[in-house]
């Protein structure tokens, strides 16, 4: 297993991993400009040398776990916010995040998934600083929000993470975690994200929480209390928990 | 964004009850010092305080006693906050004693004022905030409070920010239509006494003061939301008309590029 010092593009290299990315979805078909990683025209040092191995990721928290553990070693006014680490590292693990598909093509989608977007919109649809952040604040209790591989953000992320009164309360993840996963596979449960209107959905779950955030200190609430206090319609759910 | 009502009579705790200030953290970093002042609000002695932080991507909760006895939490540090972008605050009084902790009172989305920043300061209706914006030189946050955000890399763009007729003329109306934009078709918030804590009456007040403007168009029955939107949207267009003329900006742009006349 090869491994590589972590860097950071700098402007230079984010610009020609645009262009990369802009030709990729403009069809073509070409390997990712790796030889940028180590150029040191492309990129700056970091203040300390963190070394990363070309990990293959089951499921974005471990991903998120793993880049918690190595970055633990920098400074972090160094991490948060550093574009050009975060795009370094998004091209070092572009395999991951943008998979060759049958046809041999990739589909990367937009620019903000591999080079960060720290504006309140798009800060979370970056691959790999989205689960970070999210690891980093709750480490163990992101497994659900956090599943599924790592180019994939599954539709209960979108709901929570874009939020941030929601995705700021350990209590949420875990009351999300009691009803929604299904702990043998590290995966929602089989219709938490349904999107047709079933009661006690993940999306309902988050309506109705910010409801009851008018009412109660749910920052302050656990899990467990939490999942006490929701309405009758997640019964179904709260049966399984 | 869907607007939100209070049905609760949860009381907000008035922003001027309420001062967060940032100060250097012995060991780097930051900590912070919060003032309030809860007498006569109505709430129980042994309510509980509680004064949280946050910001995008992070967030830490710090216990201040009751409101009959006040306790400044041991570690004021905000540890789990990441430097950027700049935290806001929130000050809640929750009745402990209910199973579930019942909200008796919010003070949201105060922004601290910084080590150096005077009194004055406090109630900025728009603050703004260095950030690496890339090749970007400004941006605007209307995430929470709006907040103009300021390319770091961009020598002297505070003082410009400040000062220059160009950045006026050119960045500040489109600003104020962004934000008038967030809070009467995003928020559909139309009404500037609704609440003096928040942010959208706030700037509609300081749009309702330019010469020349009266109050957005309230919501009527017989308007639907097509023509309630268009109705919105053409006042947003006349306050930012009427900005630039309270500003002078066609004339100062002008001058600023050695086109004005005398």
């Amino acid at each position: 297993m090869s491994s590589r010092v972590l860097r950071a593009l700098n402007d230079a290299g984010i610009e020609r991993f645009r262009a990369y990315l802009a030709a990729l979805r403009g069809g073509a078909a070409g390997e990712p400009p790796r030889d940028l990683l180590a150029d040191p025209h492309c990129t700056e040092e970091l203040a300390v040398d963190v070394l990363l191995e070309e990990e293959r990721f089951a499921a974005r928290w471990i991903a998120a776990q793993y880049l918690f553990e190595r970055l633990s070693a920098l400074p972090p006014e160094s991490v948060e916010g550093n574009r050009g680490l975060w795009s370094w590292l998004a091209l070092h693990y572009f395999d991951q995040l943008s998979p060759r598909r049958p046809d041999g093509s990739r589909k990367p989608g937009r620019d903000y998934r591999h080079i960060p977007d720290f504006g309140y919109r798009y800060r979370h649809r970056h691959l790999l600083y989205g689960p970070y952040a999210v690891y980093r604040r709750h480490r163990a209790h992101s497994v659900l929000v956090l599943s599924g591989p790592v180019h994939r953000e599954q539709s209960l992320y979108h709901e929570i993470a874009s939020r941030q009164d929601l995705i700021a309360s350990r209590g949420v993840l875990e009351a999300m975690n009691l009803l929604y996963l299904d702990k043998p596979r590290g995966m929602p449960r089989r219709g938490a994200q349904s999107l047709d209107g079933h009661p006690g959905t993940v999306r309902r779950f988050v309506r109705v929480l910010q409801q009851l955030d008018l009412t109660y200190d749910i920052s302050g609430m656990s899990g467990k209390a939490i999942v006490d206090l929701l309405p009758p319609e997640f019964d179904e759910w709260r049966r399984k928990a | 964004m869907i607007r939100r009502l209070n049905y609760t009579g949860r009381k907000r705790i008035p922003r001027t009850r309420v001062t967060v200030r940032l100060a250097p953290a012995t060991a780097g970093g930051w900590r912070f010092v919060a003032d309030f002042d809860l007498e006569g609000l109505g709430f129980p002695p042994d309510a509980s305080v509680f004064v949280e932080a946050y910001n995008a991507s992070s967030y830490m909760r710090f216990a201040f006693g009751t409101v009959g006895a006040r306790a400044e939490p041991p570690d004021a540090r905000l540890r789990d906050i990441t430097p950027a972008p700049l935290p806001r605050f929130r000050l809640k009084v929750v009745d402990a004693r209910s199973r579930h902790g019942l909200l008796l009172g919010v003070a949201d989305k105060l922004v601290p004022l910084q080590p150096e920043d005077s009194i004055a300061h406090k109630q900025s209706l728009l603050p703004v905030e260095f950030r690496d914006l890339g090749d970007r030189i400004w941006r605007l946050d209307v995430s929470d409070w709006p907040v103009l955000e300021l390319n770091e890399r961009v020598a002297d763009l505070g003082e410009i920010a400040r000062s220059a007729d160009s950045f006026l003329a050119l960045v500040y109306p489109e600003v104020v239509r962004r934000i008038l934009h967030e809070a009467l078709v995003g928020q559909e918030q139309d009404d500037p006494d609704f609440d003096d804590d928040d942010w959208t009456s706030l700037w509609i007040r300081f749009v309702c003061g330019l010469p020349g403007m009266e109050p957005p168009p309230e919501r009527s029955i017989e308007a639907g939301d097509e023509e309630m939107r268009v109705r919105r949207e053409d006042w947003i267009e006349a306050a930012v008309q009427a900005f630039c003329r309270a500003r002078d900006a066609r004339r100062r742009f002008e001058q600023s590029s050695g086109k004005g006349g005398a």
